[in-house]
């Protein structure tokens, strides 16, 4: 049934669950697993290009790019650390894994790398942004639910326990 | 990791593929499923209650008559789906997987996250009627709420692109 399965995975907290939810499948259906992290703007611990703004012109110097593409390299690299060692454990496990790095607004990302890879399952985790923040950061989850080419497992995250408690009274909201 | 598994049925084109998804995952996960049908209005099938508020007002006799029929209509639906849903858990049985069942009647967003939370289970399989845009708005999208208020995890199966045709068809006649 699921034989390549795309696994999005942002370095979070959250990650980790997603990971072993991915590879706990890929272990028992035997699919294979292609590791992805999307490179964005928005990611948490991203540099931020530091210019200085007095009133009259911005100072941008070289050092300051120069540090700017440093950080950047960092993250790239460290991104890249985390996939392989997590491939590494997936292989261990006995489950052929491949890794991609790429640059953009991760939702997007995740659905165009899904269709060229031709997954037949994407496994995302959810921030659990509800109501105003995830109205304002975006959902990356409902973004990829609403548009990828294949099944979607949503991992849900440690907010769980708060989430449930805000179930009954939407359910009683919609029932009165 | 994932051990109880909730599938959510509905009889339409796409809760086949749906349910197969599910039961490979369950036997290849050695998982129990428990299938769930939510009895609701905007289900394809749903009897419709005949209302002649003009007429019906003023001729009790007509008004029982139309209120049995309705009844009889309702309980001839209700033990087809039941028994399209016994169907499935046969199927399941057969192929050595431990299943549950139970039919409800309610909101298919609200019902599917209440069971999954006193049943306890730890995936939620469904489908994607794949509406969108004002005709998602409008009849809502039971996959969107179930991923915003899901205790647990959520595959979201998409519908074949050659169903697309006639859910769009079906969105435009309800529209």
């Amino acid at each position: 049934m699921f034989t390549k399965i795309l696994v999005a995975l942002d370095q979070s907290d959250q990650s980790q669950g997603v990971f072993t939810a991915a590879l706990e499948l890929a272990k028992s259906t035997g699919a294979q697993l292609m590791l992805l992290h999307v490179l964005s703007f928005d990611e948490q611990n991203q540099p931020m290009l530091p210019t200085f703004c007095p009133p009259y012109f911005p100072i941008y110097t070289e050092e300051l790019a120069k540090y700017y593409q440093a950080e950047w390299e960092r993250i790239t690299t460290s991104g890249l650390n985390y996939l392989n060692t997590l491939a590494q454990t997936a292989r261990a496990a006995g489950v052929a894994a491949e890794c991609q790095q790429v640059m953009g607004d991760p939702s997007r990302a995740i659905c165009a790398q899904a269709r060229e890879w031709s997954a037949d399952l994407i496994v995302i985790g959810r921030r659990g942004h509800s109501g105003l923040s995830e109205w304002l950061l975006g959902s990356v989850s409902n973004y990829v639910l609403h548009h990828a080419p294949c099944a979607v497992l949503t991992v849900q995250g440690v907010t769980t326990s708060a989430m449930d408690s805000s179930t009954p009274d939407t359910a009683a909201l919609k029932s009165s | 990791m994932f051990q109880k598994i909730l599938v959510a049925i509905d009889h339409s084109d796409s809760s086949r593929r749906v349910f197969e998804t599910a039961l490979t995952l369950a036997k290849s996960l050695s998982a129990q499923l428990m299938l769930v049908h939510v009895l609701t209005p905007v289900e394809k099938g749903y009897p419709e209650r005949a209302t002649w508020a003009d007429i019906s007002n003023f001729d009790t006799q007509l008004q029982q008559e139309l209120m049995e029929r309705y009844s009889q209509q309702w309980q001839t639906f209700e033990q087809q789906t039941l028994q399209r849903l016994q169907w499935l858990v046969n199927e399941a049985e057969d192929a050595g997987v431990t299943t549950d069942w139970t039919q409800r009647f309610g909101t298919p967003g609200s019902v599917l996250c209440q069971v999954a939370k006193t049943w306890g289970a730890d995936l939620i399989v469904l489908g994607r009627r794949g509406h969108r845009g004002l005709t998602e708005m409008l009849l809502g999208s039971v996959s969107n709420y179930v991923l915003h208020h899901a205790p647990c995890s959520v595959i979201v199966v998409q519908h074949l692109p050659v169903a697309d045709a006639s859910t769009l068809d079906q969105a435009a006649t309800v529209s």
